[in-house]
Formats: C-alpha cells, sequence, structure tokens
C-alpha cells in the first residue's frame, strides 16, 4: 500500500518571482512514488516559521540563521517502489530552466550508470544568490530549489547535528 | 486536492473583523430600541437595562475572545508546521549536498589515479 | 468568522460590518435556545449566511458576472503575488447559490453535509453548486494558476 509523506501544502506553486517551477508532468510523479515529499515554502511561509525556530535549540538556531535571508525553499522527493519508475524525461523540463535561465550555472554534473546528481547555482557577483540540487537515483528523485542566499558551509552543520524532524503520514486525498 | 483548491483556501481565509467592531456592537445595542409592543414592553420593565447591557457586553467580548483565540491557535498550528517544513527541506538539502560531495570526492579520486596512471587509458565519469 | 463569511460573500466591508453586527445582536437574543458551542457556531453560520444572503438581495453592489470579468489584456506573469486578491474577485462574481457553498467549503472547511444543513438545502444541490463553483472558477483562474 503506498505511504505519501505528505507535508502540509501551503498555497500554489509559490508565487514570488522564483526562477524554478515544477510542471505537471513532474508533479505527476507522486502519484507513482510510494512515499514523496512536497514542500512549498515563500517568504512569508520562511518568516512565520522564523518565528518558531528556537535560538536556544543549536539545530533550530542553525535553520534560523540559514532561512532568514531565504526567498523561498522548494523541496520534491520521490521514492519509488522499483527502478524504472520514473526517467530523464520526467526531470529535463526542470533542468532546461537551470540550463536556461539567466544567471544560473552548472557547478556539479556527475553521471553514473542508474544515477546523476546535479547542482546548479545561481550568482550575483560573487553571492549565490540561487541553489537547486537534483538527485537522481535508481529509486528515489529528490530536487530542492533554494531561491535566496545561502551559505552552503553552514548547511552541512545540519547533517552533523542530526536534527529530529517530525513527520506526519498524511490523510488520503479528499475527493 | 488540486492547486484552485490550495489556492481558494488561501484567498478565502478567515479575515479579522476591523477594529473596534465589539464597541460599535455594544453601541447599537444600547442606542434607543424601536417603540415595543405591550408584551415587549412589560418583558423589558422586568429585566434590568444594566443586566440586558452586561449581557450584551459579556457575549460579545466572550464570543471574539474566543474567535480571536482560534485565530490564534490556527496560526500557531500554522508556524509550527512551517517550521517543520524548513527543518525537512534544509535536511533534506543538506544530505543531498553531502551526498554530491562524496561524489565529486570519489570522482576527484578516480581522475587522481587516472593521471597518475602509467597506461593513462582510465576513463573517469562523466565530470563537468 | 460571521464577518469573514459576510465579507467573502458581499464583498463590501462596511455591508458585512452590518451583517455581522445584526448577527451578534441576535445572538443576544437566542442563547437560551443554544445547547452547545458546536449548536452555537452552526446557529451563527446559518444566519450569517441568511443575512448575508437577504443584505445582498436588498441593495445593489453593482457587482459584475463571472462572464462580464475582464480578463487582462496579456496573460499574467506566472509569479503573481495578487492571485488571492483576484480569486476572491472571482469567488466574489460568482451567482449567490454558487457562491455562498464556496466561501462556506474554502473558508470554514465544511463538507458538503454540513453545508447543506447550514443552508437547509438538499445535499445533492450542495455538490452542484460546488461543482459548478469551481468549474466557473477554474475555467476564469486558469490564466492566473497555469493548469489547475
Amino acid at each position: 500500500m503506498k505511504n505519501t509523506i505528505v507535508l502540509l501544502l501551503f498555497g500554489l506553486l509559490p508565487l514570488g518571482a522564483q526562477d524554478i517551477k515544477f510542471p505537471e508532468s513532474f508533479e505527476k510523479l507522486a502519484s507513482k512514488a510510494k512515499e514523496s515529499v512536497n514542500v512549498n515554502l515563500d517568504g512569508t511561509m520562511l518568516q512565520l516559521a522564523g518565528n518558531f525556530l528556537s535560538s536556544r535549540n543549536a539545530g533550530e538556531a542553525k535553520a534560523k540563521q540559514l532561512s532568514a535571508e531565504l526567498k523561498g525553499i522548494y523541496v520534491r522527493t520521490f521514492e519509488f517502489e522499483k527502478e524504472g519508475e520514473y526517467t530523464d524525461a520526467d526531470v529535463a523540463p526542470v533542468r532546461s530552466q537551470l540550463t536556461g535561465a539567466r544567471g544560473w550555472s552548472s557547478m556539479v554534473n556527475i553521471s553514473e550508470p542508474g544515477e546523476r546528481v546535479e547542482v546548479y547555482a545561481k550568482k550575483e557577483g560573487d553571492r549565490v544568490v540561487g541553489m537547486t540540487v537534483m538527485v537522481s537515483e535508481k529509486r528515489e528523485l529528490t530536487v530542492v530549489y533554494v531561491d535566496g542566499p545561502i551559505d552552503l558551509s553552514q548547511l552541512g552543520d545540519l547533517v552533523r547535528k542530526n536534527i529530529n524532524v517530525k513527520v506526519d503520514v498524511g490523510k488520503p486525498d479528499k475527493k | 486536492m488540486d492547486r484552485l483548491e490550495d489556492a481558494l483556501r488561501d484567498a478565502l481565509r478567515r479575515k479579522e473583523a476591523p477594529e473596534g467592531f465589539a464597541e460599535r456592537v455594544l453601541a447599537r445595542h444600547a442606542a434607543p430600541a424601536p417603540r415595543p409592543g405591550p408584551w415587549q414592553a412589560l418583558r423589558l420593565w422586568l429585566q434590568p437595562p444594566s443586566l440586558r447591557w452586561a449581557g450584551a457586553a459579556a457575549l460579545t467580548l466572550v464570543l471574539l475572545a474566543g474567535f480571536q483565540y482560534t485565530a490564534e491557535r490556527r496560526r500557531r498550528a500554522q508556524g509550527e508546521a512551517a517550521k517543520e517544513q524548513v527543518l525537512m527541506a534544509l535536511r533534506i538539502t543538506a544530505d543531498k549536498l553531502e551526498y554530491t560531495r562524496e561524489k565529486v570526492q570519489r570522482v576527484a579520486d578516480l581522475s587522481a589515479l587516472s593521471v597518475r596512471s602509467a597506461a593513462g587509458q582510465a576513463k573517469p565519469a562523466n565530470f563537468i | 468568522m460571521v464577518y469573514s463569511l459576510a465579507l467573502h460573500f458581499v464583498r463590501d466591508p462596511s455591508a458585512a460590518e452590518d451583517i455581522a453586527q445584526d448577527v451578534f445582536l441576535r445572538l443576544h437574543s437566542h442563547m437560551a435556545g443554544l445547547k452547545s458551542d458546536s449548536h452555537a457556531l452552526f446557529w451563527l453560520r446559518q444566519v450569517t449566511c441568511r443575512r448575508a444572503i437577504d443584505g445582498l438581495r436588498k441593495k445593489s453592489h453593482g457587482e459584475i458576472s463571472l462572464e462580464e470579468a475582464r480578463e487582462p489584456a496579456t496573460a499574467p506573469p506566472a509569479a503573481d503575488p495578487l492571485l488571492s486578491q483576484r480569486l476572491n474577485r472571482l469567488v466574489g462574481s460568482l451567482p449567490e447559490s454558487l457562491r455562498m457553498a464556496v466561501v462556506l467549503r474554502y473558508q470554514e472547511d465544511l463538507d458538503p453535509e454540513e453545508i447543506a444543513r447550514v443552508l437547509d438545502l438538499p445535499l445533492r444541490t450542495v455538490r452542484d453548486h460546488l461543482q459548478k463553483g469551481l468549474a466557473l472558477l477554474r475555467q476564469k483562474a486558469s490564466r492566473y494558476l497555469g493548469e489547475v
């Protein structure tokens, strides 16, 4: 039985001036996935979240610091039961926005049999003001788009601090 | 649930009553009523005016406070949910970047190996 | 909730306030008949809806119909920060019968059965209203929302 982890969706696909959009065809991968994560946090929600991130908790304080200047964070993760549930053609519409968009450049692009790792960054002068990470594995596909300035060195701390995140299994969609 | 429905929920979110609403309700309640019929007049005569006024005031304030409390509770729930999402999103980002770093490191090691190799024919993975 | 329901329906803040004031004043005289919090909430929703519908019928707001709603000369950019305002306008231009069902569904998150009880309508009618309302909104909103 499909087990879908669906976090709250706040409104539509974000309405700010973010560069990257997830097309309908890409979103439909969720229906094939045994688990999916869907996060859309625009500037307003990030600000709201910031009010609830505790400065007394090391991990939350770090998250608060990282997200303070961001305009948006958008995540899609699909975990499939078996290989072959998605193809590169499903990812291509997202990739094409990055390879065509002004200011964006590829920083990492590693292809191995059955896997591909891509990192794109948007720079203004010396500053990174956007980042997209796409990891295509045999049974898992993840795209993370971060809109706004992000300090990559601080992100590593979040892995090391092993933040405990509550995740609720979502209810089936209401028809 | 589709995007239009999400957008409608957002657009039709409850709006707070304007400032001074409670006072205006009370003022309206306290305003002279139209001339009552005889039975209504008798009922009004039996009910002390101060209680009438106090009752309406208490009721309104309790109701408005109740609804504001609900709005605050909802805001709090939204904030907590947003917080969990931020933590989740950043954690996923960090995990994937760590995965990327390991891949890059492996490729770099392989590249270094192929450069050092006397045969020089080892083909590293595609690395742009 | 009361003010908000009225506002989303009549789309006129001062009319919405009048309606909300009326409802609270009526509540005072009906307090004795209310058996619980949920009964009170039901009563408030029902009376607000009735007052809002009556209020709208008595007063002409000069609203334009959904079909007449002007579309922008060019398709708006995908990133539209005024989406909520536009959707509100579109909801406000729905026929009354559809509009109240849509507002109760998406402001109050009521199921069709609950909406039917509040509006004292058959369930089938409410489902029909919701379906038609959404279809109209989807048609008009597609420019702002892309594929919906």
